[in-house]
């Protein structure tokens, strides 16, 4: 048993000094093809400022530009390449990983330069052809590779809106990859070439898989589309029901940044207590943003109803409801203070807040025609008369007497008190 | 007499046979480990060299909570690294658990804090609460709630209670971060909704300098325990996190640098007020809770996400330091006995489970009762003094290997670079690391357990040094 056992920690030990070799010659080998590779990024950078000088017109044809690009070819190659189309001798180069690596990093460098954008994302885009056959390599490799390969596409926008586009296809085969990375960066690509068609086919594909790419992403991603964002949403909406709630609920969380349109299509949603829970949590929070009265009614009665429904609903309504000013919205949320969860109580608090406070600017006139100056000095002026002012801009007063705060402020109702109070201290250090 | 030579030797062949096996055992974990810890992080930087990294300005709102006692030194410096965070909607929450040195005091003036009402929601039971700052810096919302002393889970308990956010980030209040750190430690939950949880790297801070929230300068602490410290932290965090990773079978995440879920937190109870190893216990819980109740979920580490954290500049602190751990340890292994080689645990209950059990909590009674056996071998000559001697000569060769690889892989992957001197230094600590540390922190843990049940809800105190940050 020792021998054995010697044996073995003998042979850890080996396995041991090897990684610790292999440690080192990783290092070596990083420090010299760093240097390597930044040398042949140097290059690129040259033929691509070659290709900038002429302002990307025909550089094919060009001697200094076809020179450049030989000179990235290895030197005993070079003969062999003389005689080949600049799209060939690209190819030759580009199907090496490194190559494309050091490719993109130069390309990448070029087109960080305002002025080079112009002539070079023309250029690169009639090297289509040549990416296109490169697809057919590097898709079928490793996963990281794929997702860079979508990387460099969305680099150099070379896909078109069309979803028929060869490059847009690749990118809509590589939405479903195991690799979120994958997957992140094909989206990316998609958004960038700006089609509203092949955005909305990306993620039918998304939900026909059954493939749960994070919903902060999709929205993040649908919020940087390139191209006409009202027709994506107008896309969207007719792809609708081949969505996957998940994916719907990100599709709310983008319309409620960018679209008002879809207000009474989206009341239907919210009336319907079938629908997925998380995509009503979204219309609520739609509403807040924007302000569509048939919707006032629904939102009330959310923030009554909350037993049945989850507090979260009541929570988010309460917020909602800032943006319906009136006596019935004050009430519900005077309610909502006395509510037995915290959230509810606090949002509530906020909303109520928000609707009662007004700007200084427009108080003033009125309250104190013979003070003029600054919003700031009118704000101290109404904090001496013992108004809540806010610090924030614009600033905003709320009066001590409003009939909503004195009821709960003077009432019985401890927690609607305690929560009410912290709100107005959090209001004039706003 | 003849029979009880006869009976020893049996017995030390018994030893023998033990002891082969538990070392085979050892040597393959940290192998297998130290091997997958190595690979993963080549793999990232390939991974970050091929663009796969999402570059996004996204955020998860995060509660940064900080729970302290008597850090008047280093606090201010601590929550101003928070600040300086690359990330859009985050709070930091500090709680003050009775301290006598000021602490939340320095907090207040250094930051212009105002009193607040705000009313505390008690989901977890956590003791009364003193008075209750607020302000806004730069943007971020900065709470100090002082509070009596009840321990750091207590303390922890009240900040789940004062944060606003579903997520959030416990930090140690002598920790800084990188300016990328919660951007970083965020991501595996990007990536996959069902992470409920992700540990960090911590790092030791003593000798590092941070500018502007990035290591301008790192160099091996000239103190050598300190710097005996920084070599076992880079091998335990990459030898057995990354590899338990692997199964998702993480028993801690550190109390230093950890994000969690606060709703499963809130679900499964939030901290235990009563032992002294929270971090572990809560880990621990929530693997149990999630298994028990069918719950598909993740816990990540994440190597990327580095937290840089004072490490005890003497062999005082350093025995208490480990000693709480090691009671910490015992506690939640103890409570959660039943979990190991249980059917629907999987490799968690089995390997990670049996590793914690017999090569973390067990090792210091083990490698004793192994020192005396060879003692007693030795004057009665039935050892072989060769073989002996060769045993440990590889044994100690090997370790300091596994040790240099954890080391030298850490420098290099986060591309950090270090002196020559330091170079040597490191190959002449991980020697002393292995026959001095660790046989003295061997003692200290053995005796740990010894009355351990009084002062469990007293924080380790440890004397602190300013952070070297500009």
């Amino acid at each position: 048993m020792p021998k054995a056992s010697n044996l073995l920690l003998y042979l850890y030990l080996i396995m041991c000094a090897c990684m610790l070799l292999f440690d080192l010659f990783s290092v070596l080998r990083r420090r010299f093809s760093l240097r390597a590779g930044e040398a042949r990024q140097e290059q690129w950078k040259r033929y691509f400022n070659e290709i900038c000088a002429r302002g990307g017109n025909r550089p094919d044809e060009e001697e200094a530009c076809r020179y450049a690009l030989l000179r990235l070819v290895p030197w005993f190659l070079r003969p062999a390449m003389k005689g080949r189309g600049d799209d060939e001798v690209l190819y030759f180069l580009l199907r090496r990983l490194n190559a494309l690596l050091e490719f993109q990093g130069a390309i990448s460098w070029c087109l960080d330069q305002p002025s080079n954008r112009y002539p070079l994302i023309p250029w690169v885009q009639g090297k289509k052809a040549v990416f296109i056959r490169l697809g057919e390599r590097y898709l079928n490799q490793d996963s990281a590779v794929r997702a860079f390969y979508a990387y460099l596409c969305r680099r150099c926008l070379l896909g078109g809106p069309e979803p028929e586009d060869p490059i847009t296809q690749n990118m809509l085969y590589l939405v479903t990859d195991s690799s979120l990375y994958c997957r992140e960066n094909s989206l990316s690509a998609l958004y960038a070439f700006g089609g509203t068609e092949a955005v909305a086919q990306a993620l039918v594909r998304l939900s026909r898989a059954g493939v749960l790419h994070s919903a902060k992403l999709i929205t993040d991603g649908l919020l940087s589309f390139h191209g006409d964002r009202r027709q994506l949403s107008d896309v969207l909406w007719e792809h609708w029901e081949e969505f996957l709630p998940y994916y719907q609920t990100a599709i709310v969380n983008y319309l409620r940044m960018s679209d008002s349109r879809f207000c009474d299509r989206l009341l239907l949603l919210l009336k319907e207590e079938e629908e997925d829970r998380e995509l009503r949590l979204a219309i609520v929070r739609y509403y807040r943003k924007n302000r569509y009265e048939p919707a006032r009614e629904t939102l009330q009665k959310l923030v009554r109803s909350s037993p049945t429904e989850g507090w979260e609903f009541a929570a988010l309504a309460a917020l909602s409801l800032e943006s319906y000013p009136g006596d019935d919205t004050e009430k519900v949320l005077k309610q909502a203070l006395s509510h037995r969860n915290w959230y509810v109580r606090s949002n509530a608090a906020e909303a109520l807040l928000n609707l009662l406070a007004r700007p200084v600017s427009e108080l003033a006139p009125d309250l104190l025609p013979e003070v003029s100056g600054t919003a700031r000095e009118l704000g101290d002026a109404l904090r001496e008369r013992g108004w809540y002012v806010s610090l924030g801009r614009p600033r905003r007063a709320v009066a001590p007497d409003a009939p909503a705060l004195k009821d709960v402020l003077e009432g019985e109702d401890r927690f609607a008190r305690d929560i009410l109070r912290y709100r107005l201290e959090a209001f004039q250090r706003e | 007499m003849t029979n009880d030579l006869e009976f020893f030797k049996a017995f030390l062949d018994g030893v023998g046979v033990f002891f082969t096996l538990y070392l085979i055992g050892y040597s393959t974990f940290l192998f297998l480990s130290v091997f997958t810890g190595s690979s993963e992080l080549y793999r990232r930087r390939y991974l970050e060299r091929l663009k796969n990294v999402v570059d996004e300005e996204y955020y998860l709102p995060i509660s940064i909570l900080v729970p302290a006692h008597n850090e008047a030194v280093t606090i201010v410096d601590s929550v101003a690294s928070l600040l300086e965070q690359d990330y859009p909607l985050y709070e930091i929450v500090v709680v003050d658990d009775g301290s006598d040195d000021g602490t939340a005091q320095k907090l207040i003036e250094a930051f212009e804090l105002q009193l607040s009402a705000r009313p505390i929601r008690r989901v977890v039971p956590c003791g009364k609460e003193k008075a209750v700052y607020e302000g806004r810096i730069h943007g971020v919302a900065l709470t100090v709630v002082s509070k009596e002393n009840g321990g750091k889970a207590d303390a922890l308990n009240m900040g789940l209670n004062l944060s606003r956010y579903p997520y959030y980030l416990c930090i140690d209040a002598d920790s800084m971060l990188q300016r990328d750190s919660l951007k970083k430690i965020a991501l595996p939950i990007l990536e996959d909704n069902r992470v409920i949880a992700c540990g960090g790297q911590v790092r030791v801070s003593n000798s590092v300098k941070l500018s502007g929230g990035q290591v301008a300068s790192y160099r091996l602490p000239k103190n050598w325990l300190v710097a005996m410290q920084v070599l076992e932290y880079d091998r335990s965090f990459l030898a057995s996190r990354i590899f338990m990773d692997r199964f998702n079978g993480n028993l801690i995440i550190s109390g230093a640098f950890g994000l969690f879920q606060k709703e499963i937190v809130l679900l499964a109870g939030g901290y235990d007020s009563d032992t002294m190893g929270e971090d572990m216990e809560l880990c621990v819980k929530l693997h149990v809770f999630c298994r028990s109740n069918h719950i598909d979920y993740s816990m990540r580490y994440v190597p990327d996400a580095v937290c840089w954290s004072q490490a005890p500049g003497s062999l005082k602190d350093l025995v208490k330091q480990r000693r709480r751990w090691h009671i910490g340890l015992f506690e939640s292994l103890w409570k959660y006995r039943s979990v190991v080689g249980r059917k629907g645990y999987g490799l968690m209950g089995t390997v990670s489970f049996l590793y914690f059990w017999l090569y973390e909590l067990l090792s210091p009674y083990i490698e004793v009762f192994g020192l005396l056996t060879i003692g007693l071998a030795f004057a009665v000559n039935l050892i072989n003094r060769p073989f002996m001697l060769l045993f440990f000569c590889v044994y100690a060769v090997y370790g300091c290997i596994l040790t240099l690889i954890a080391f030298f892989s850490r420098i290099h992957t986060q591309q950090l670079s270090i002196p020559l001197g330091d170079c040597v230094k490191a190959v002449l600590l991980s020697v002393l690391e292995l026959f001095g540390m660790r046989f003295i922190l061997m003692l200290t843990r053995m005796n740990a357990l010894i009355g351990y049940r009084k002062k469990r809800h007293e924080w380790g105190k440890l004397e602190r040094e300013e952070h070297h940050r500009e």
